[in-house]
């Protein structure tokens, strides 16, 4: 390419800077310039400079659109643009109150998707971006991980060390979380707590909303004056935030202990994900026997606990220090009293440094903001999805409204009105709108963050943050779904009165929408009904024919201290006891918790006499008394049920499941001697048993005797766990509940019990889930009402147009009843092709839901079906109105009609 | 009588004295006043922003008749005469930069 053409080029480039009305005579322009400058030099013999031409041409065009910003930003101009702005918004609000129903559903459309995003992202804040509640410059703070052998373990001696070595670098506190049988008045409750340092709320610079925390005097007291701190929460929930509670006492693992202090509302300590979010009690760390308690539950003093117990240390950095220098030197710290395992006695070979004592430090984070992108996916898209829908739909509804308008905007365009002002009028309508939408928005995001709440245990506020995000949405909101109509109002309304009938009806872009809207929805849809059901299924799967009446109580005797034989005594009370309450059909007490996932029973190594240890036959174990299989609903269906008295025989018996007979014995299990061997606390457990019963769940399987998981069942006798579960099958469930809390109370009113049917059990430990699900289904019903809503706007909107087009059909001898039918197949679509994309989506869905949800199945075609016949008789409807106003048409009024 | 506006640069001087004189478009403005053309063109159009400067282009006919694109002439208004005027009164230099063209 020569000099001359490639200059010619840029120029061409050059003009795209230009104002666009100045472009076609500024290109003539410098083109000849240029030709006259390279004439000019070719006749005095020099070299033409294009690089000097194009640079020069470059300035120009800057120059120019300069001035042209120039000339719209200037005062005069800017008033002139915006004069009677008040009475655009008078005419806004008066235009909108003539339409309440659209209105109604944009403003509805708008608050539901900016709702979604606001809540979504108030989360995000709160789970990962929120510094811990209460605690005084975090960015100080650094969690300590003592390094033995390559896992991270500290115990108190470790605290005590690197407490008085740690002079320059910071300040270390300890914790240590449990959980405690506690009591307060008539109330016993069990309750997460922690064993602290008496100087952890100084360290995390906390204050306390009543009373005080540890000092060094409670430390001298140790368990002459045992003290403790309490929650806010349990502090409102047990003592109904009483002002007196500072000074009572309560009662922790059966010690009284005097109340100093009550902690800050929402405070939960620095490590919430592994001490709980709801620590209720803090004790300090000179009466961790109170609290603390060995695999035997044995009582543990601070000093003599073992870095097996795991305590996690927090430091401060003092000014000035780093955390480079807070590593090093309590590394050397720990190195001068750690032992060095290096190189073990009796192994050659090089030190590993890899497992050299020391020490690391990390940062204290309620969540670590490098792990949010998931979260902020999941959190900020899917909302911003569900927003952009809203959008659209918004947008669409929007045009429907101003198609209508069409011979008021030719009317004030034939007035003199500059497109300018058509555009305005359009936003400012657009904008209050959103405005409108942004306030119910924001009171809807209030309720959500409620829901909310029972889901994440930390209070999530809607604060300043949350109401700047909010604001920020609704102004992005009114560009995004304002001007897309404001400008096809402006650009394509001409004076002329055929204009508005030269808009293509339709488009792939609006039926792309439309299907992508119906295939989200579907999927959502399906997947939420998936969930719900599968839940259902998990409450039906009980193996109880009525779950509302079978009370579950969780007794643990283990913080109190109780020995084997005090254990038993309890427990054998309990069972005798249980009949003669007022309101109890029937009852019995295991150690497993049938209902609970992972404490089902454990697992058990079966062999039959004279085979080798190495055979694996393994079945669930768990130990009943008294009418424990009867009140369960077990069916007998061979033999007989564990009799009363057999614990003390040589051979105790059995009963095993059908599954237990199926998969593991070949032939009947009736009368077969077995070898059971089990580990409990690292020892092995063996014994020989006779199976005298085979036993059926009730009705086709269920959670407790399911069809696959072979199960043996022992008489109770023999074990010595000192946590159990009591099971009641009630006639009257008020009293017997009243009458089990009372009994308990008479044999010890320390002892926390929680009585509760099986049917709120499994209703509150499925709280997650069931949030999950019902929130899908509900985005589904959203998706749902949005796209019946886009679709109803569209189809009206496509009418209008149409109107000509419909009569000349009409006219020509169309019925009413085919044209009808021609406007609802052409918006019916999209809408089925989507429904295709998101039955595949649903079922893509429902694998993953399957690998994650127990007792789920995937996709059923049921719910696929509900989806769809939902989703296309919604549709359906939505479009079947305006196709009905079209097939009433007037030829002879539509054919005068300019649209 | 005094001309109202902002105040003009040694460059809006130079190419408004050049355009008086005879000078009439882009490239022959730069030649008198030996400004390239990144300094010239952006003073022109900031004079005629201001009203004193008007452009138009040439007819098609003598453009045709020479074989060449056609031009777009600027000349001085009744404004910018005025402004230069007061100009020349302040520099007396002023008159004397560039010799009044004798052709166009």
């Amino acid at each position: 390419m020569s000099v001359t053409r490639r200059t010619k080029w840029l120029i061409r480039l050059a003009t795209l800077l230009v104002p666009h009305w100045r472009r076609k005579t500024w290109r003539e322009e410098w083109l000849a310039e240029l030709d006259y400058a390279t004439s000019a030099h070719a006749q005095r013999g020099g070299a033409a400079q294009p690089a000097r031409m194009v640079v020069g041409a470059l300035g120009d065009a800057v120059t120019l659109r300069v001035l042209a910003i120039g000339a719209r930003l200037s005062p005069r101009a800017f008033r002139r643009a915006w004069q009677g702005l008040g009475r655009d918004v008078r005419l806004a609000l008066r235009g909108l109150a003539t339409a309440p129903g659209l209105t109604l559903a944009i403003v509805a459309s708008l608050s539901i998707g900016l709702a979604a995003s606001s809540a979504g992202f108030s989360v995000l804040r709160t789970m990962f971006f929120r510094p811990l509640p209460h605690v005084q410059h975090q960015e100080d703070l650094r969690s300590l991980c003592v390094v033995r052998r390559e896992s991270c373990i500290a115990s108190f001696d470790d605290y005590a060390r690197l407490r008085s070595h740690l002079d320059t670098a910071g300040a270390v506190a300890a914790h240590l979380p449990t959980t405690v049988a506690a009591r307060i008045d008539d109330a016993a409750f069990s309750a997460r707590a922690a064993v602290v340092s008496t100087n952890y709320f100084d360290v995390l610079g906390v204050t306390p909303a009543s009373g005080r925390f540890f000092s060094t005097m409670d430390e001298d007291a140790r368990m002459s004056q045992p003290v403790a701190v309490i929650g806010h929460g349990l502090w409102q929930r047990e003592m109904a935030g009483r002002p007196d509670a500072v000074g009572r006492h309560m009662l922790v693992n059966g010690v009284a202990v005097r109340l100093v202090g009550v902690a800050p509302r929402g405070f939960v300590g620095v490590n919430p994900k592994i001490d709980g979010y709801s620590t209720g009690i803090w004790l300090p760390s000179s009466i961790a026997e109170v609290a603390a308690r060995d695999a035997e539950g044995r009582p543990q003093t601070a000093s003599a606990m073992p870095p097996s117990f795991r305590m996690s240390l927090v430091a401060r950095l003092r000014p000035g220090a780093s955390a480079d220098h807070l590593e090093a030197q309590a590394s050397s710290i720990a190195a001068s009293f750690l032992p060095d395992l290096r190189s073990p006695a009796g192994l050659a070979g090089a030190p590993d440094s890899r497992i050299a004592p020391h020490v690391t430090v990390h940062p204290v984070f309620l969540n670590d903001p490098a792990n949010a992108l998931p979260a902020s996916v999941a959190f900020t898209g899917v909302p911003t999805i569900v927003l952009l829908i809203a959008c659209v739909n918004a947008a669409l509804l929007f045009v429907a409204r101003a198609s209508r308008r069409a011979g008021e905007w030719r009317m004030r365009l034939a007035l003199g009105a500059t497109r300018w002002r058509l555009v305005r009028q359009m936003l400012v309508e657009a904008t209050t709108l959103t405005a409108i939408g942004g306030g119910a928005g924001l009171f809807l995001t209030s309720l959500l963050l409620r829901l909310q709440e029972q889901l994440l245990p930390l209070p999530v506020p809607l604060d300043l943050p949350v109401l700047l995000y909010t604001a920020g949405a609704v102004v992005c909101t009114a560009v995004v779904f304002g001007i897309g109509p404001a400008w096809v109002t402006a650009t394509r309304t001409t004076v002329a009165p055929d204009s508005v009938g030269r808009y293509r009806p339709r488009t792939r872009t609006r039926s792309g929408l439309i299907g992508v809207q119906a295939a989200l929805c579907v999927a959502l849809l399906a997947t939420g009904t998936q969930f719900i059901r599968a839940l259902d299924q998990h409450l039906d799967a009980v193996g109880i024919s009525n779950p509302d009446t079978l009370i579950v109580a969780d007794l643990d005797l283990k913080p109190l201290g109780y020995s084997a034989a005090a254990t038993e005594a309890f427990y054998a009370a309990i069972n005798t006891r249980l009949s003669r309450i007022a309101g109890v059909l029937s009852g019995g007490l295991s150690e497993a918790d049938y209902w609970v996932s992972g404490q089902e029973g454990e697992w058990a190594q079966v062999l039959l006499p004279g085979e080798g240890d190495d055979v694996r036959r393994n079945s669930r174990i768990s130990s009943v008394d008294g009418a424990l299989m009867q009140t369960l609903d077990l069916e007998l269906i061979r033999g007989r049920w564990l009799p009363e008295g057999d614990g003390a025989s040589s051979t105790p018996p059995v009963v095993v499941n059908e599954a237990f007979e199926r998969t593991l014995l070949e032939g009947s299990a009736l009368g077969r001697t077995l070898r059971i061997r089990w580990t409990r606390s690292g020892d092995v457990d063996e014994a020989l048993a006779v199976v005298v019963g085979v036993v059926a769940a009730p009705s086709g399987g269920g959670r407790l005797d399911n069809d696959t998981t072979p199960h043996l069942y022992r008489p109770g006798a023999r074990s010595h766990v000192q946590a159990r579960t009591l099971y009641v099958r009630a006639i009257d469930v008020g009293q017997a509940a009243a009458g089990i809390r009372a009994l308990v109370a008479s044999l010890d009113n320390r002892v926390p019990i929680d009585v509760m049917t099986l049917a709120e059990k499994l209703g509150a430990s499925r709280l997650e889930p069931r949030w999950i699900a019902r929130s899908t289904t509900g985005l589904g019903l959203l998706g749902l009402l949005l796209t019946a809503g886009g679709l109803f706007g569209i189809v009206s909107y496509v009418v209008v147009l149409r109107t000509r087009e419909i009569g000349v059909r009409l006219a020509l001898g169309a019925s009413p009843r085919s044209v009808l039918a021609l406007i609802v197949r052409q918006a019916m679509t999209p809408v089925t092709l989507g429904l295709v994309a998101g039955s595949g989506l649903a079922i893509g869905l429902g694998f993953v839901v399957e690998s994650r949800l127990y007792g789920s199945e995937g996709i059923h075609p049921l719910a696929l079906l509900a989806g769809a016949v939902l989703l296309l008789g919604a549709t359906g409807l939505a479009s079947l109105i305006p196709a009905r106003r079209a097939s009433r048409i007037e030829p002879n009024v539509a054919l005068r009609s300019p649209e | 009588m005094t001309a109202d506006g902002p105040a003009l640069s040694y460059t809006g001087l130079f190419v408004l004295q050049a355009l008086n004189m005879g000078y009439r478009f882009g490239f022959d403005i730069m030649e008198a006043t030996e400004l390239p053309s990144g300094t010239v063109y952006p003073a022109l159009r900031r004079l005629e922003a201001q009203g004193l400067v008007t452009s138009d282009w040439e007819n098609d006919k003598q453009a045709r008749k020479e074989a060449r694109p056609r031009r777009r002439y600027y000349q001085c208004t009744a404004a910018g005469r005025l402004r230069l005027k007061e100009a020349e009164a302040r520099y007396r230099a002023l008159a004397k930069l560039f010799p009044r063209r004798s052709t166009t």
